[in-house]
């Protein structure tokens, strides 16, 4: 932000009514940004031919076994098995309300521990030894003491979603409500704002960002710490259902509800980036960088 | 107390020169014996030493000097941003400190503006400039009417609806200076408002400023390291040197209103910036 404001292009200001981020309407960089814009569109359904294409390459040409790699189109047909077979769908809302359950947790006490840790230095420095501990153990290895403690039904993966998820939101609502910009808070102490004030004008605001980058992370793990939940102690959900496909050496079934697996999660991450689209229009991260 | 801007014979007089400090011969700032030390890890260091400055309503006043004078801090503690190790300050003879504590209610009338802009990333232009209404609980019509009245008076009309990130730095200052300006304070305090920015525009902003002093008529405190920028606005010039930082020199700029970009070849003005600039070096 600072060194954009030491940018010279500051004369031309107040000439003419407004015309918003104004840029240069110069038509080839116009071209370029339209591009640049585009251009994922354009790419990832490019990739996604090359890959399937080298896939079937690998099976029809290379040979390689259909028990290690079942050709695409024999997987197309085991997802739509298992969609029109209708068990999937329990399997689905399972997974995804391990996932949904564990996240929203993560959410509220990442966030609550976060705001907390970050205002109150002395708590923070105390804990501080635990939290990396904690942080830096493996967390996965403890689901088989869940499973022991809270059964083989969804509450272990929901607890393991939902510590997987919170490390994230926690340590970024901590540095969000750290980097209050020192220049804003004089502002608002200038105005002599009460403490409820500073918090819904200034505080709230400036960890919004920071708060979404932990949930961005967060849902990601979430989804691994419910799917790999059901594989080490699950009795249903999407994981369940790839362990029973392994035992049962369907190969086509397998990769089939990795696929599954894959949607839900892109699918829940871009229910995050969303919100935080329409909740923080303003910000960098969602608006690109300044003119 | 009445605000000046309310008052009808401080409204604009084209090519009317004022007094300097002379509006009412009453004084609306008074700093007196002001200390500042930080305890620093290599010891104590002394800020600022014996602070004595007495500011009329109405008055312009520079506050020039090098880095590490002072001149920021001494502009923080009447901003109530620091609290003084020791001394005084009142503005309209409310303390504006008490034992150590911001006295807020002394603060009703002042107006900051800092280096950077500050403007809030999250709020529009106008939402920007009416925060400190919001603080006050004036409602969002009367915001809105005010934000667009400010737009105009700082030159920026059609841009309340715009995010600071689409501005330039010139117009954020602009921005930020109508934000100070939103509730009429009768104490303007400025902290190298546009030291972010080019020469040409500075130019142009000092021009700006001064048209908004005269409209407005309050009292401004301007802290600046440029000599010339701060003979140009100044009713009187206020030098200080470091090491502790002290009130080397009040220097009367008796220069005609309003001033122009002539006016700073003007033999009259060179020969004060030379006095200045002297004293600067002599330390």
């Amino acid at each position: 932000m600072t060194d954009l404001v030491k940018s010279s292009e500051t004369t031309a200001a107040t000439a003419g009514p407004r015309p918003p981020a104004a840029k240069d309407p110069d038509a080839p960089v116009q071209d370029r940004d339209t591009l640049m814009k585009w251009l994922p569109f354009i790419s990832t359904p490019i990739l996604l031919v090359v890959l399937i294409g080298s896939w079937q390459f690998a099976v029809s040409v290379i040979g390689v076994s259909e028990f290690i790699l079942p050709a695409p189109l024999d997987v197309w047909r085991s997802l739509i098995d298992l969609l029109s077979g209708g068990a999937v769908w329990r399997d689905i809302w399972i997974t995804l309300y391990e996932v949904l359950v564990g996240f929203l947790f993560a959410l509220i006490v990442g966030t609550a521990v976060g705001a907390v840790l970050g205002r109150v230095i002395w708590l923070e420095r105390a804990v501080q030894p635990a939290l990396v501990a904690l942080q830096v153990v493996p967390k996965v290895a403890f689901i088989p003491i869940f499973v022991i403690w809270f059964g083989f039904g969804t509450t272990s993966k929901i607890i393991m979603a939902g510590i997987l998820a919170f490390f994230p939101i926690m340590l970024n609502v901590m540095l969000g409500v750290r980097s209050v910009d020192r220049g804003h808070r004089d502002v608002m102490r200038g105005l002599g704002a009460s403490k409820w004030a500073t918090f819904k004008s200034l505080e709230l605001p400036s960890t919004l960002p920071y708060i979404f980058a932990g949930a961005e992370v967060g849902i990601v793990f979430a989804v691994i710490g419910a799917i790999v939940g059901e594989y080490l102690g699950g009795s249903e959900g999407l994981g369940h259902l790839v362990v029973r496909s392994l035992n049962a050496l369907d190969a086509p079934q397998l990769f089939a509800v990795i696929v599954l697996l894959a949607l839900m999660g892109s699918l829940l991450y871009a229910a995050v980036t969303l919100t935080k689209r329409l909740m923080i229009p303003w910000h960098d991260s969602v608006a690109g960088v300044s003119p | 107390m009445t605000a000046p801007a309310t008052e009808p014979d401080v409204a604009p007089r084209p090519g009317a020169a004022r007094t300097p400090g002379a509006l009412d011969g009453q004084s609306q700032l008074e700093v007196s014996g002001v200390d500042k030390i930080y305890q620093a890890r290599r010891g104590e260091v002394h800020a600022l030493s014996n602070v004595n400055l007495s500011i009329a309503r109405g008055e312009f006043i520079s506050l020039v000097g090098r880095s590490g004078c002072g001149k920021t801090t001494l502009l923080r503690i009447l901003a109530g941003l620091l609290p003084p190790s020791s001394g005084s300050v009142t503005a309209d003879g409310e303390s504006i400190w008490r034992g150590g504590k911001r006295n807020d209610k002394a603060f009703e009338h002042f107006g900051l503006v800092f280096q950077d802009a500050n403007l809030f990333p999250w709020y529009t232009v106008a939402d920007n400039i009416a925060l400190p209404l919001k603080l006050r609980g004036v409602g969002k019509k009367a915001r809105r009417a005010r934000a667009t009245e400010l737009c105009e008076l700082v030159g920026l009309p059609g841009f309340e609806n715009a995010y600071p990130r689409e501005l330039s730095g010139g117009m954020r200052q602009r921005a930020a200076i109508a934000r100070a300006l939103s509730y009429d304070p009768t104490i303007l305090l400025m902290d190298e408002p546009f030291g972010a920015l080019d020469a040409l525009t500075r130019d142009k902003m000092n021009l700006e400023l001064q048209s908004i002093h005269a409209q407005a008529g309050a009292t401004v405190v301007f802290v600046t390291h440029s000599i010339n920028e701060a003979v140009f606005l100044a009713d009187r010039v206020v030098l200080l040197t470091p090491r502790p930082g002290r009130i080397r020199s009040v220097t009367p700029v008796p220069l005609a209103r309003p001033r122009s970009l002539e006016t700073e070849t003007s033999a009259e003005f060179q020969e004060i910036v030379r006095v200045l600039r002297h004293e600067l070096d002599e330390e």
